[in-house]
């Protein structure tokens, strides 16, 4: 046979673009036109620093006060980091190796605080743990007339922990899935017991998915601005809006805090990257494999259903709990009116916007690197993950510099909105729509353009449809964070136009908290119900249901 | 005259490795030629540029005389009026069949009426609103044949069509797919690394071995007259027997054999298995020579066997016969053979 081995074929999802299309070049225009702009916030401060930042910077940065916040930033940073792993690690164990009773229950629960905004979960704990709360009153009759101090640290740590932690838990809990319970069996062979299985199978191959949810959370506490505040603990995002409030010398400070911030939020994220890119690696090589043996709790059970009841009571029965109890109580008459229907609109349309919008912008630059990863494009695609590092404040800074002094025109306007949400979350959204892009064999594509469609057409008609469940959950992943976001629509919000997070963040500066708990309670059910087709997807994905011929 | 596809000097590399090189070849309107050589050839990427899903660094492409690759100009595949039949179907799987089969109509061409046609054409009338999954292997294959066919392209490709199908239900589809295309009077390029399937479905073969036509010609042409050694060794499992060729005859085991092309010196003669002619007894005058041998093994396939022989001298030769005679193990058999015979001339040294 004279098979020549010079030839090769070259076909597949990973096909070189061929330069047949026509679709190539426009899109290649609007997929670096869509970086560039998700790249503006970034950009825009970096080169106004040149100009702001002298001497005096210097000395500011080292004036104990920023050397304070840096200092409280970074300890409660890492605090977070470790008490969200601490409960994540028993809770993701729990769900997947034990029979405790209830798994699934337990595990949607568990994942139910990324649907609390933390500004919101930490006001309730203020109105539960802190003084005259509701914990107090019910001590108060057992003669406990003062609880622990809940404002400062404390209060910050626990609430950015418990509205936090599922950012860990659901990485810890895929790496618990996918753990070939060969290995622990073959420990067990060798005569380990239990205890030194943990440390020394279990828990090295959990540490890179252990240390991608750090990292998450890490990203998660450097960027919140509502609970901090509420807690009112000074880290970056709460000086940085403190010193934007001040006249004068309050922007060029607010300008540096935020590019110190950018720093260290950028280099969390570029390790993150990192540690989850080689994380994808492991997991290509593991084949089917048989799920994992579960392990009998015994007398063991009560005590793991008291941790789990004690983790959710705290995380997701306290808020919605004080919210109910405050639902009747009397308004003061100087209460901001609450007009439901506006602020439903509103936040659904802001949110269902900046989905939409997202999403059609991102399309190019994750087609482009399923269908044509060249260089360029996959450099467009890496680049358009970073304002996902970027705190809220930071990019609603940026953008209201930028638009002062240059386009004065979108200032306090809803298109400026948009593009700061649309900037900060784009690239949420970006993963899953590649992901669900690289599902669709591209033979479906040819057969498509082989039928006479034009490549608009085909996109359009086969390989959007066929994508589409992966797309939207991007899009739900996004309209949560929009109806959550507190930061951005404090700062880019047009005059007078209110959500239900500046609505709540307003009565709370104001104290009616009577004002807060049917508008608290939308909140949390409206994120609830976006969380839904995100983990619909993720179910799909794992069946393996890719349309893959 | 015109021509429904034209090939010229088509290169195409990947990756500074050559997948096709100097590629020519053309196609008479209503032809049915089969791209036929083992995998890796290049016949898979020759679709594709003809397609027009992958672009040839050098060489032109015409199809109904109309330039669709020429000096840098490139006609996208949508523009081309091909069809392609893949070789997994690509069947749209959120569409259904009809929805399949209607998606290359222009929607001012009522693409109702032709989609009822194709249905009734490919007998398909009940399985017009099921999804791909819900269809047979063999329904898919008539669905992926149908939506090729929709928009009456000038040319249709077929990539592999019957591999991904199972023996019982190949012949069968394959007899369905080759009626329709013949009602159709279309203009077909098929695909295959299968002999057989390549002789009984092409009016003309294309052997292609290492991104280029080694021969072209009928599927009788190929088989009984393959223009070189690799072309032969592929597509027929015939014996070669050293020999001394002599003009029109060449002397070797079975003595003096008529030559199909004159030629002299050094030869190995090739004998196809059904060439050799088994006898129980010595015929009588024999125009060649008659071979003792001994029958060493036999595999039986039904519609004919393969027998193999052994000379006195210990050469061994294969030979097919019909499924009726039966030749037992250590049976004694002479053999002749009495037809012209090919013959390659060997490199002296």
């Amino acid at each position: 046979m004279t098979d020549a081995p010079s030839v090769v074929r070259h076909w597949g999802n990973r096909i070189r673009f061929p330069r047949y299309s026509l679709l190539a070049t426009p899109l290649q225009w609007v997929a670096t036109l869509v970086v560039a702009v998700a790249m503006l916030p970034m950009a825009y401060l970096l080169w106004r620093a040149r100009e702001t930042i002298g001497s005096d910077h210097i000395d500011f940065l080292l004036t104990a006060n920023t050397l304070r916040i840096i200092g409280n930033s970074i300890l409660l940073t890492a605090a977070v980091a470790i008490s969200a792993s601490i409960i994540s690690i028993p809770l993701a164990w729990l769900t997947t190796h034990s029979d405790l009773p209830g798994r699934q229950i337990w595990l949607v629960l568990g994942l139910l605080p990324l649907a609390i905004p933390s500004y919101l979960g930490a006001v309730t704990l203020t109105l539960a743990l802190g003084p005259r709360g509701l914990l107090q009153g019910w001590l108060e009759p057992l003669g406990v007339s003062r609880l622990p101090e809940i404002y400062g640290f404390s209060g910050a740590w626990l609430s950015l922990t418990l509205f936090t932690f599922p950012y860990v838990l659901l990485p810890v809990r895929a790496a618990f899935l996918n753990m070939d319970p060969a290995m622990e069996e073959m420990a067990r062979s060798l005569g380990s017991n239990r205890w030194r299985i943990f440390w020394r199978i279990t828990f090295p191959l959990l540490r890179p998915s252990l240390a991608v949810g750090m990292l998450l959370t890490s990203l998660y506490t450097l960027s919140d601005f509502g609970a901090v505040s509420v807690m009112q603990f000074t880290t970056f995002t709460r000086a940085i809006y403190v010193q934007y409030g001040l006249p004068f010398f309050g922007r060029a400070s607010a300008a540096f805090l935020s590019l110190i911030l950018m720093a260290l939020a950028l280099s969390l994220f570029l390790l993150e990257r990192r540690i989850s890119s080689r994380l994808q690696h492991f997991r290509d090589i593991s084949g089917a494999r048989r799920p994992s043996k579960t392990v009998q709790l015994g007398r063991w059970k009560y005590a793991a259903l008291t941790f789990c009841t004690f983790i959710i009571s705290l995380s997701v029965l306290i808020p919605i709990v004080v919210l109910i109890s405050w639902l009747g109580r009397h308004k003061p008459a100087y209460a901001l009116p609450l007009d439901l229907p506006t602020l439903t609109q509103n936040t659904l349309g802001v949110a269902a916007l900046t989905a939409c919008l997202a999403a059609i912008a991102t399309l190019p630059v994750a087609y482009l690197v399923i269908r044509s990863p060249s260089q360029w494009n996959r450099v467009l695609y890496r680049l358009a993950f970073l304002p996902n590092a970027l705190p809220g404040i930071v990019i609603a800074l940026s953008l209201i510099f930028f638009s002062t002094r240059h386009l004065l025109s979108i200032y306090q306007t809803l298109p400026l909105l948009l593009l700061g949400y649309g900037i900060r979350f784009m690239p949420l959204s970006l993963g899953s729509t590649r992901n669900a892009l690289a599902s669709v064999n591209l033979r479906y594509e040819e057969a498509a353009r082989g039928l006479g469609a034009i490549p608009l057409r085909a996109l359009w008609r086969i390989t959007l449809p066929l994508a589409r469940s992966g797309i939207l959950a991007g899009m739900a992943l996004i309209f949560l964070n929009v109806v959550k976001e507190l930061p951005t629509t404090l700062l880019l919000s047009p005059t007078g136009f209110q959500t239900y997070a500046t609505y709540i963040w307003n009565s709370y500066d104001e104290a009616i908290f009577s004002q807060i708990a049917l508008p608290g309670l939308i909140l949390i059910a409206l994120c609830a119900l976006s969380l839904i087709p995100v983990f619909a997807w993720d179910r799909l994905l794992r069946k393996g249901n890719g349309h893959s011929l | 005259m015109t021509e429904a596809l034209r090939c010229e000097r088509l290169t195409k590399t990947y990756a500074s490795q050559i997948a096709i090189q100097d590629l020519s070849f053309a196609v008479s309107p209503g032809e049915w030629v089969t791209l036929l050589g083992p995998s890796g050839c290049g016949k898979t990427t020759t679709l594709r540029l003809i397609m027009g899903f992958e672009q040839p660094d050098r060489g032109r492409i015409f199809i109904d005389d109309e330039a669709v690759v020429d000096r840098g100009m490139q006609l996208p595949p949508e523009k081309r009026s091909v069809g392609m039949v893949f070789q997994e179907y690509a069947l749209f799987p959120h569409l259904t069949a009809q929805q399949n089969i209607a998606f290359g109509i222009p929607k001012h061409e009522q693409p109702e009426q032709r989609v009822y046609e194709l249905l009734e054409l490919m007998e398909l009338e009940d399985y017009a609103d099921r999804y791909p999954h819900e269809l047979s292997g063999g329904q898919q294959q008539r669905v992926a044949l149908a939506r090729a066919l929709a928009p009456a392209p000038r040319l249709i490709l077929l990539d592999e069509p019957f591999s991904n199908l199972d023996f019982a239900l190949r012949a069968h589809v394959r007899r369905d797919v080759l009626r329709i295309l013949k009602e159709a009077n279309a203009t077909c390029i098929f695909v295959t690394h299968d002999q057989q399937e390549a002789f009984s479905l092409s009016t003309r073969v294309a052997v292609m071995m290492a991104g280029h036509i080694a021969q072209m010609g009928t599927p009788s042409d190929v088989y009984l007259r393959p223009n070189s050694r690799q072309v032969a060794n592929f597509v027929t499992e015939a014996n070669y027997l050293p020999g001394e060729a002599t003009g029109y005859s060449v002397d070797c085991l079975f003595g003096r054999l008529p030559l199909v092309h004159p030629q002299k010196g050094p030869v190995d003669v090739m004998i196809h298995p059904e060439q050799v002619e088994l006898n129980p007894v010595i015929p009588d005058d024999s125009p060649t020579l008659v071979l003792p041998v001994v029958v060493s093994w036999n595999e039986y396939y039904g519609h004919d066997q393969r027998i193999g022989l052994r000379t006195a001298e210990g050469t061994e030769i294969v030979a097919r016969s019909d499924s009726i005679s039966t030749f037992p193990p250590q049976s004694v058999w002479h053999a002749r053979v009495t037809t012209p015979v090919l013959a390659f001339s060997r490199a002296v040294g």
